[in-house]
């Protein structure tokens, strides 16, 4: 192998990694902000009831 | 640390552009080294990752003293954030060195005191990193992780002097200022790298520091929904 293709696997590894990385993370910040927003939307609704969507229905 | 994550955007954006720039000048700018011809061109990813995580590992040490006299859980959240950014760092420059080590000495690895130390470092992040998820306790996992994380950056000035105390395959530690026998255009590519990891850094830094804040939002609801019942 050339110098080259080392050259080549050395920066896939460093850039491919952070990418990667950064991905992974950018996909864990939007989970954990989705479950906060549902979380918090119970919560009002546990405190409201009347906005509750399993609310039975008036008679 | 709010600031971090509120400049996300200008953050991830300039780090892109200097990738950009760092890549151009590492691979086609600078000149091949008069020894190692073109395998040097590693190096500008090489040093900047280890610096990189040397600074992760510093914040790790200062987060987790803050954190054990303020008893402040920004200080946990930052030690947390700093470690896991440190580990990957480290990850990085140790697989990227190995890849260097095959064309210059012939081998992936070997047992020389720079590389057995930096794997070291590593399996003790790793191993503070393992401990926040097994501990279920949110304060006996932040007083022991704290712990953790002062006792184990011990092993960065032995890492660090390594290639001193030590005969060492290693290189010695580069002095940009100091040293004649590096071209210029070795020292603008390496300085650009540099840069451009460190401000990735600090957009990854805010990033997890966001996660950590909503993670620790997420728990305190559950908490206080599990006393309710």
């Amino acid at each position: 192998m050339s110098n080259w293709a080392f050259v080549a696997i050395a920066y896939a590894i460093a850039w491919g990694g952070i990418a990667t990385y950064a991905l992974v993370l950018a996909r864990r910040v939007a989970q954990a902000r989705t479950v906060s927003r549902r979380l918090e939307e119970a919560a009002r609704q546990e405190q409201d009831p009347d906005l509750a969507c399993d609310a039975p229905p008036a008679p | 640390m709010g600031w971090l994550q509120r400049q996300g955007y200008l953050l991830g954006t300039s780090s892109l552009a200097l990738f950009i720039l760092g890549g151009y000048l590492a691979l086609f700018w600078s000149p091949p080294d008069m020894y190692q011809g073109n395998a040097m061109r590693i190096l500008y990813v090489h040093v900047p990752t280890i610096v990189v995580a040397y600074i992760a590992f510093f914040l790790v040490l200062v987060a987790s003293a803050l954190y054990l006299w303020k008893r402040d859980w920004k200080w946990d959240r930052l030690a947390a954030a700093c470690a896991e950014l440190g580990v990957l760092f480290t990850a990085i420059t140790l697989a990227v060195g190995s890849v260097w080590a095959k064309p210059i000495w012939g081998v992936w690895w070997t047992w020389d005191p720079r590389l057995t130390t930096t794997a070291i470092l590593f399996v003790i992040y790793a191993g503070y990193l393992m401990l926040r998820t097994l501990q279920p306790d949110p304060i006996a996992r932040a007083k022991q992780s704290a712990i953790v994380g002062i006792v184990g950056f011990v092993d960065i000035p032995i890492v660090h002097y390594s290639v001193s105390w030590w005969h060492s395959l290693h290189q010695s530690n580069l002095n940009l200022t100091t040293d004649p026998t590096l071209d210029d255009r070795m020292e603008v590519a390496l300085l650009v790298n540099m840069l451009a990891f460190l401000v990735f850094f600090l957009f990854l830094l805010g990033q997890r520091l966001r996660l950590a804040g909503l993670e620790q939002r997420r728990d305190e609801f559950l908490w206080e929904e599990a006393q309710r019942v």
